[in-house]
């Protein structure tokens, strides 16, 4: 617990060494700002908006947005806090286009990016090959990455930056803009829904 | 406590984060009750699923992708932002706009007299986006649309030197004969407009003193086709059915203003019933704010002219067009064959830098834009508001095109930055 908070803060201070670099002038700074968070915040738009085409555009979007009012940041939260705002409101604007709920999305073992291991798709189809454990686990990965997208958009974003991304209530207060207590109640219903959705699939599964 | 309420309890007590006594409660139910142990346990373990569940990697090449979508959008506003000269005049934003276009229309018929030959069209002909240009003239450095700010030459000459320097248009079109020949003579903007910057005098002043006198009639003879009264001027104007009638007695003192401005280099007072209706249009309440829903606006972009479409490209592009110049880019803009694209593509595409720009006036933030899916057309964007400039937000966005949804009160809510969404439509 203590060295993520550490960890949290170097992050944070590196973080403002880059801005101030980048705001005195130095524009190539931004890139190694991409590097730094370009994963985390792709993850966060891939769960977010459960198709990765989708996800790169917002998370594109979101960093051009950074860099055109990056000059402008004024430290008043940390960089990733503010980064990952915008990504949220990004995406959620995402989910409110009708066209993108017209197309809803299901899992597709063939995701690209869903999983490193580029066999999985041939895994899971032959038995003989994985052991039933690991097919298990996958199946199950497989039925929480479903569940987490039937979820409503509210509870997606609260359960993803909480359970999955580990970001603390204080600063999902600050990514979303929402009271603790809407934060609070919101996460226990996601929990709830989750539970309740994986636990039919398994059940489905075990006729 | 019992089951239900323990449950209710049980998110929190996972994440530790229940207050003490109740924290005790809810740990003395479960050391009696095996349901709710079985409940906690298979909360603990979805949290464990969710923590280990794999990340999903980006492409290797997104840093390369971010960069080339960058670019792109940069070249795009580069060549909207070389159109537009920045001019300090002290007006309220929304008379700005028909001012200078008024301004950059007379410029237009001028050039067709010029030594070139070229053939012009009158501003009004182009569709709506290319208006950004003039729209823009006035409007970037009009921070607050008060009354406060006086026309300072050393920025407008400072501004003009930092940015390329000329518009030339080229383009077919008869409207130029309608120009008075009092106007054709005062403005060298042919030659001062589209040349090099001079050091001394910069373009922008020069036309702006030169075209003081002529100044009313030109923009009479311009502003009276509907089209052209409709998009700078429909704004708020409640209940007045003759457009053309109503830009008249708009101008008026606006001539008067550039008059004084471009002689005195003076504050310039709109008369008070000018005021009070900008003041009116600003504060009309349909709807109070309401802290953290975001206000929901549409904003019907006119659509561009199918029949004359244009093209603009800078001097290095297109080199058989190209003037020498010694400073900046000389940029061009031809007419050419009607393009395929969608009308409504080109309007909302074009919609957004002015977009932006309005925002960035406010103090508030363009915070996402969203996409049509699989193509590079804007259908909405979602912005965030200081509140106390929201009527002054509202005016501008109706000079890009008509406004529908409620019209916001700011009054009494000054500390809150409002969420907007804007959904982008063609009528």
């Amino acid at each position: 617990m203590n060295e993520h908070v550490k960890d949290t803060g170097r992050s944070a201070r590196e973080d403002e060494i880059l801005i101030r670099a980048f705001q005195e002038g130095d524009k190539a700074v931004f890139d190694e700002l991409v590097l730094k968070h370009q994963h985390k915040l792709f993850n966060l738009c891939y769960r977010l908006s459960g198709d990765y085409q989708e996800a790169n555009d917002a998370a594109q979007e979101t960093f051009i947005k950074v860099y055109e009012s990056l000059k402008r940041f004024r430290f008043e939260s940390a960089f990733s806090t503010w980064l990952y705002r915008i990504a949220v409101n990004t995406c959620k604007n995402k989910f409110k286009s009708s066209t993108y709920r017209q197309k809803e999305k299901t899992v597709s073992l063939d995701n690209p990016g869903l999983s490193q291991d580029d066999d999985s798709a041939l895994e899971i189809r032959d038995d003989t090959y994985s052991p039933a454990k690991e097919l298990e686990k996958k199946e199950r990965m497989r039925a929480i990455e479903e569940a987490i997208r039937m979820l409503p958009p509210e509870q997606k974003t609260v359960v993803t930056l909480r359970d999955i991304e580990g970001f603390s209530y204080e600063e999902i207060v600050q990514i979303t803009g929402t009271t603790l207590g809407t934060i609070k109640s919101r996460l226990a219903r996601a929990r709830l829904d989750l539970r309740k959705r994986l636990r039919s699939v398994m059940q489905d599964e075990l006729r | 406590m019992n089951c239900g309420k323990v449950r209710e309890h049980l998110s929190e007590y996972m994440d530790e984060s229940l207050e003490a006594t109740t924290k005790a409660s809810v740990e003395e139910h479960l050391s009696a009750c095996k349901d709710c142990q079985k409940e906690v346990a298979s909360l603990r373990m979805l949290i464990n699923d969710l923590d280990s569940m794999e990340t999903v990697a980006p492409p290797k090449d997104f840093l390369e992708q971010l960069h080339k979508r960058m670019e792109r959008r940069s070249r795009f506003s580069r060549i909207l932002d070389t159109l537009s000269v920045p001019m300090r005049v002290k007006l309220p934003v929304k008379f700005a706009g028909a001012v200078v276009v008024a301004i950059l229309a007379f410029t237009i018929f001028q050039v067709q007299k010029d030594q070139y030959g070229k053939k012009m069209t009158p501003l009004m002909q182009e569709p709506v986006p290319s208006e950004s240009s003039p729209l823009r003239m006035a409007k970037s450095p009009l921070v607050n649309g008060t009354q406060e700010e006086v026309l300072d030459t050393e920025t407008v000459r400072e501004k003009a030197k930092q940015q390329p320097q000329a518009v030339r248009v080229a383009a077919k079109g008869d409207e130029a004969k309608r120009l008075p020949d009092n106007g054709a003579k005062e403005v060298a903007s042919g030659e001062t407009m589209s040349g090099p910057s001079p050091q001394e005098g910069d373009p922008i002043e020069l036309s702006q003193k030169r075209m003081a006198t002529p100044m009313q009639e030109p923009i009479r003879s311009q502003i009276s086709p509907p089209k052209m009264a409709k998009a700078p001027l429909e704004t708020g104007v409640q209940g007045e059915a003759d457009n053309a009638g109503v830009v008249k007695e708009w101008m008026k003192p606006i001539s008067q203003a550039v008059q004084q401005v471009a002689q005195k280099d003076e504050a310039i007072n709109l008369p008070d019933n000018v005021m009070k209706k900008i003041a009116h249009v600003g504060t009309k309440a349909d709807q109070p704010l309401r802290k953290g829903v975001p206000i929901e606006l549409s904003l019907v972009i006119e659509r561009v002219q199918s029949t004359q479409a244009f093209e603009v490209t800078s001097a290095m592009e297109a080199p058989h067009r190209a003037q020498e110049t010694k400073v900046g880019r000389t940029l061009t803009v031809r007419e050419v064959a009607p393009t395929t694209q969608p009308e409504r593509e080109k309007s909302i595409e074009q919609i957004l830098p002015r977009l932006r720009e309005v925002i960035e006036r406010t103090g508030g933030e363009l915070v996402s834009v969203e996409y049509e899916e699989g193509t590079h057309i804007p259908e909405s964007v979602y912005v965030e508001i200081p509140a106390e400039e929201i009527g002054k937000f509202q005016i501008d966005l109706q000079e890009l095109g008509e406004l529908h949804g409620a019209l916001i009160d700011p009054m009494g809510e000054a500390e809150l930055i409002m969420p907007i969404r804007i959904d982008l439509l063609t009528p």
